[in-house]
């Protein structure tokens, strides 16, 4: 069975940081008739699950009909959340229990200074008064945290704190570098993502909780096998876009529309999802096309790094020479590909 | 030891929540650690957040739930103690 991952809406009540999409500034989300039409067509193309982002997806003006009409439609759903609505919330998720597989909140510090600095004042407060609510209404929920250069040394508290909350896990994810993100210095480099991608394998040995990567981290094969390109998920933007992933989608910068696989006003759901598989089909041809080459570089071996580059999202990067990620970019501008990463983290001619 | 004449406060690391079912769930910011209060418990605390002393306290609880007073202060104090011996108040300074 495959999971959609829906854009309820673009409306977000944070002004992170790190957040690489700025249309979360927005007012736009998904129409109920748009949600409700991917609930009759969606069991047909093997989708039993939806994934709820945004975004702040519970700022959706009819998140509850949502909820209920997927519960009535007998689909199992999560979503992501930085908690705020939670106090408001729950009663429906006790109603929704059975179907509900679980929050996941935005949590980016284990200590409230660090996660306030990147999400703003008061917000860590909000998770923790979201999960208690979970903790007393035994509702599952998972922490998730976007690595940075201002929380990377925080993994292992982080680790501990998701184990003293009750929480059924902790993920660690990556952010991609963007213009914003490089001139706020919030990057790290290949070799500090390595570092830290280190840390979570040996955390994961002996973790008391589930600690698990996003993807995006360092693959050795140049085939990673993420679900979308197991064609195990799809992505669903709030302008009703099936895109290749919910990462890509939104990405500020770069050619605009180059992970649309088609859009749900002028197609059905099914359609859709073989255009998916068509163009992911197409993907995986030119990436075993450039390995055959000798085109990929080390780099590449960052998954989401490669895709980001591979349809076009990171030119505004070229502004920042000295960023680490942007170095080999440039090399690969001029045609004086190389690849290894150096121990500074910038690529080494 | 803890008296009618005191007044307590939550302590500012510990984020509270009051459910629709009448319970509050205290999280201590510091150790990480959950707490529940039951109705009476709940009322108690809503009190402590509007800085009432204990005695008036007391007197709200007896009023609430028409108790007697001995009664109602010996939950009021040992309420406040548990807190206390947790870290979930502080004592308001004079």
């Amino acid at each position: 069975m495959a999971r959609l991952v829906i854009e309820l809406t673009n409306r977000c009540n944070l002004r992170c940081q790190h957040c690489y999409d700025e249309r979360h500034a927005g007012t736009g989300e998904l129409s109920l008739a748009m949600i409700e039409r991917v609930l009759r067509e969606g069991h047909g193309c093997g989708i039993d699950h939806l994934a709820f982002t945004g975004g702040e997806p519970t700022l959706h003006r009819q998140f509850a009909t949502i909820v209920r009409a997927v519960c009535a439609a007998d689909y199992l759903f999560s979503f992501v959340s930085n908690g705020a609505t939670l106090p408001q919330l729950y009663p429906l998720l006790r109603e929704a229990r059975p179907h509900f597989r679980g929050v996941t909140f935005s949590l980016d510090g284990a200590r409230a200074a660090t996660h306030d600095r990147l999400r703003g004042q008061g917000s860590y407060r909000q998770v923790m008064r979201a999960a208690s609510l979970c903790i007393m209404q035994d509702l599952p929920f998972t922490l998730n945290m976007v690595l940075t250069a201002h929380n990377r040394d925080e993994v292992t508290e982080m680790v501990k704190l998701a184990a003293r909350l009750g929480s059924a896990g902790v993920r660690f994810g990556w952010l991609m570098p963007t213009p914003e993100t490089a001139a706020r210095g919030l990057d790290l480099s290949p070799n500090e993502r390595r570092a830290a991608e280190a840390v979570i394998r040996r955390l994961q040995s002996d973790a008391p909780v589930a600690v698990s990567m996003a993807p995006g981290y360092f693959s050795a094969s140049p085939f990673f096998p993420c679900a979308p390109l197991a064609r195990q998920e799809y992505n669903l933007d709030y302008q009703g876009n099936v895109t290749l992933c919910c990462q890509l989608s939104g990405y500020a910068g770069g050619t605009p529309g180059t992970d649309v696989v088609g859009n749900l006003h002028d197609l059905s759901l099914a359609e859709a999802v073989e255009q998916f598989r068509q163009r992911v089909a197409m993907y995986l041809a030119d990436k075993r096309g450039k390995v055959s080459r000798d085109e990929f570089g080390a780099l590449d071996h960052f998954p989401c790094w490669y895709c980001v580059q591979y349809l076009d999202k990171v030119p505004g990067l070229k502004q920042f020479p000295q960023h680490p990620w942007a170095h080999e970019l440039a090399a690969r501008l001029e045609g004086t590909i190389d690849g290894h990463v150096s121990a500074d983290g910038a690529t080494a001619p | 030891m803890v008296t009618l004449a005191q007044t307590v406060r939550p302590h500012p690391d510990v984020v509270d929540t009051t459910l629709d079912t009448g319970e509050t769930v205290l999280l201590h910011l510091d150790s990480k650690t959950y707490y529940s209060l039951n109705l009476t418990g709940t009322q108690i605390w809503q009190d402590l957040k509007q800085g009432l002393p204990l005695q008036e306290i007391s007197r709200r609880l007896q009023a609430r739930f028409e108790v007697e007073p001995e009664r109602a202060d010996r939950s009021v104090l040992a309420l406040v103690e548990d807190l206390l011996q947790h870290q979930l108040v502080q004592p308001l300074e004079a």
